[in-house]
Parts: C-alpha cells; structure tokens; sequence
C-alpha cells in the first residue's frame, strides 16, 4: 500500500534548493499567506476550472458563450483573426451577461469571455479595452493561465510578456 | 515505565482531548483527501504520497526531541511509523472524526506507535541500557509547528515553482524568489530581467499570490477551515518566533 515512486526524489529536489529557511525568511514567507482580502470574484471561476469537469466545462464554455458570438474562439483569439472591434463587442456582450447572470455557471461563462476578449486585444492589437491598469490584469491572467486547459495558458502568456511600450 | 514518562503521556493526551473538543470542525473541510481516497488505489498512493513529503519532516525533528532516539535511525522510524499507519483503511477516517489537525493526529500515532516499538525493544534486554530517557527539554508541540512550517514553506515553494515553469513563467519565479526568499531589492534585481523596478514587483506579486494559494492549500488540508488559516498561520509563527 506504501509506495515511494519516482515523485518521491523529484519533490526532494524541488524543496533542497529551499532548506535554509531561518527566522526571519521564514517568517517573511509565511506572512505572505495571511490575507484580509476577501475571495476574489474570479477565484470561484478559478475553483469552477480546477473542478474534476472543468476542462470540459471550459471547452463547452468557450463554445456556446460570448466567445463564439464573433466566430470560433480559436481563430479569433489564437489565430489572431478577429478584429479589436470584434473582442471590444466580445467584451461587451460578457459584461452584459456577467451583470444578468441568475445561474452561477452563465456568470463564470461571462467572465471567461470578458478576461479573453481583453487578452485578445492586448496579444493581437496592443490594446487594451477596459478600464482596468495591467497592474490588475496581470495577475488574473496569471491565475487563470494555470486553470485553463491547453493550449490557453500560452495565450495568456502571450499576453502577460506583451508590455506597453 | 517510570512514573514521570506516564504523568508526561498523560499531560500529553488530556492536551490531545482538551484541543479535540475546541477544535472541531466539519468534515467537508478535507475536501482534496475525501476526493483523494474516494478515488481508489491510485487516490490513496497519491494522499499517502502527500503525507509522506509533508509530514516526514515535522515526525523527523519530533522524534529527534524525544528520549526515545535510540529506537533507531529517525528516518527509519518516521518511515515505519508510515508503513504501518497509512496502509490501514480507518485511519483517514479516525483522524476526520478526532477534530484534530493532520500533523497534531499524526504526532499522536507516532507517540503510540514509539510506544509499540519501545515495548518490543524492551523484550530485548541488550537494550535495557540504552532506554534511560533523558529529560525532554522541549515543548515537542512547538517543536513540530516550527519543523511543519519549514515544511509547508518548502512545499509551497515547489508548487508554485511547477506551476511557474509549466506556463512558462520563468522570470516571474526568479524575480520572486530574489525578493522574497533571498531578500533582494527590486532595484537590485531588475538589470538581469530588463524589467523595471515596478514590473519586477508586479511579476514578483503575481507568484507570491501562487504563493500564498499553495500554501493556504496545504493548511487546508491539515485540517483548517479557509476562514481559520490566518489563525493557523499566525499559530506558526508564533511557534518560529521563539
């Protein structure tokens, strides 16, 4: 039943580069944990995405709502096929829907649309269509980079390194 | 036994009752080892695997603090105690229904199961001289708070290091680690990545929040509610701190 597999020295390795962790880096560190914030609402799209579905949720996702309203969203946001008026109307239609969401699922399918429709326009035309400083997004695109299923999370790379000028 | 080993085991085990009752919480917490082990054999290989790489360490130093060092190599010892407890189907299930932390449970199985060893030993006469227990000079709860934080830290880290190079977020890691396990200035960071100051910081904030679900993560699973994690947290470093 008790079985070292191979994870076993892997994780040794990963964690050796680490071991001198005195007082005062360790307490840097752990104080990094603590939060007063409260759950972000992307952090439920993020538990939605880390579901044992939430690949095939993501795919159904991106195929019935906003994203596909202006072509398949892999052309428009891989391929770079859609125009910055396209993910701008992409966008606007997520915050329509992310406002008149009932159903928690219609709400994370919104916000799945709105934070592609915005990296799109940043990888594809070097702009940015919202409000919101890259500040703000870069972490967000970050976290979801890291839910999303292949091969969105180089989409959103893309659009992290591409910086203003 | 002596009667000073039985007052301290007992002192031990009302502390054990005393922390069963206050801390109580519902089982939906453990939400990543329920789903673990509802999954079967390859479920069970990977909780075990979890425990294994996490607690090792904290039951090592534990042990190392006790009088009972001369049951052997603590590696052995921490490895054995797992062998012997992790393959038995109850005892994720006793541990849900004790209320305690993972790390407090399984510090309370391994007292039980140096127990079982020293009775064994002690059959053995040769090793007669050897049992005579020095005075334990240590509070061994904190002892193992601080080994488990140094090894939550350590995991997190990999956690988040994994993530960073699979979405291709190399610099983003090492800016981080430059600044918050190395304790670099941004200013003295930045040549090495072209970046500027204030983006370094964005990329370096943007693994620390990685960062700090990895390790919120872990904290769960031991056994806290997300909305008592900063107490646990703030528990850890207390224990540190001293």
């Amino acid at each position: 039943m008790i079985s070292k597999d191979s994870k076993d020295s892997k994780d040794s390795k990963d964690t050796e580069e680490f071991e001198d962790l005195p007082g005062e880096r360790l307490t840097r560190l752990l104080n990094l944990g603590i939060t007063s914030e409260a759950p972000r609402p992307i952090d439920d799209l993020l538990d939605r995405l880390d579901e044992d579905d939430g690949e095939e949720w993501f795919e159904t996702s991106i195929l019935t709502g906003p994203l596909s309203s202006q072509g398949l969203p892999e052309e428009t946001l891989m391929e770079g096929l859609g125009s910055l008026e396209q993910f701008k109307d992409i966008n606007k239609e997520s915050r329509v829907l992310l406002k008149n969401a009932e159903q928690r699922e219609d709400r994370l399918c919104a916000m799945v649309a709105y934070f592609f429709s915005i990296a799109g326009a940043i990888v594809h035309h070097d702009t940015l269509i919202t409000s919101r400083s890259r500040e703000e997004l870069d972490p967000l695109f970050f976290d979801l980079s890291a839910s999303v299923p292949e091969p969105w999370p180089n989409f959103l790379a893309r659009a992290i390194a591409k910086q203003p000028e | 036994m002596e009667v000073g080993t039985v007052f301290r085991h007992l002192v031990r085990l009302v502390g054990f009752c005393r922390e069963m009752k206050e801390d109580v919480f519902p089982q939906t917490q453990n939400t990543w080892i329920d789903q673990k082990l509802g999954q079967g054999q390859n479920g069970r290989l990977e909780v075990n695997h979890h425990v294994m790489s996490l607690y090792a360490w904290p039951l090592r130093v534990y042990f190392l603090g006790t009088a009972d060092r001369w049951l052997g190599e603590p590696e052995d010892v921490v490895q054995g105690f797992f062998a012997s407890r992790l393959g038995r189907n109850v005892f994720f299930d006793d541990w849900r229904k004790s209320g305690l932390r993972l790390r407090r449970w399984l510090m309370n199985g391994f007292c039980f199961y140096l127990k079982e060893l020293k009775r064994e030993r002690r059959n053995d006469r040769r090793n007669e001289e050897l049992s005579r227990e020095p005075e334990e000079t240590e509070d061994l709860d904190r002892r193992i708070d601080r080994a488990f934080a140094v090894a939550v830290v350590q995991r997190a880290f990999a956690v988040t290091r994994k993530l960073c190079e699979e979405g291709g977020f190399s610099d983003h890691w090492k800016i981080f680690v430059a600044h918050y396990y190395q304790g670099k200035e941004y200013r003295d960071i930045v040549a090495d990545f072209n970046v500027d100051t204030v983006r370094a910081a964005t990329m370096a904030r943007t693994v620390g929040s990685k960062f700090r679900k990895a390790l919120r993560n872990l904290l769960v699973r031991d056994g806290a509610t997300e909305a008592e994690v900063n107490q646990e947290l703030a528990t850890l470093l207390e224990a540190i701190g001293e």
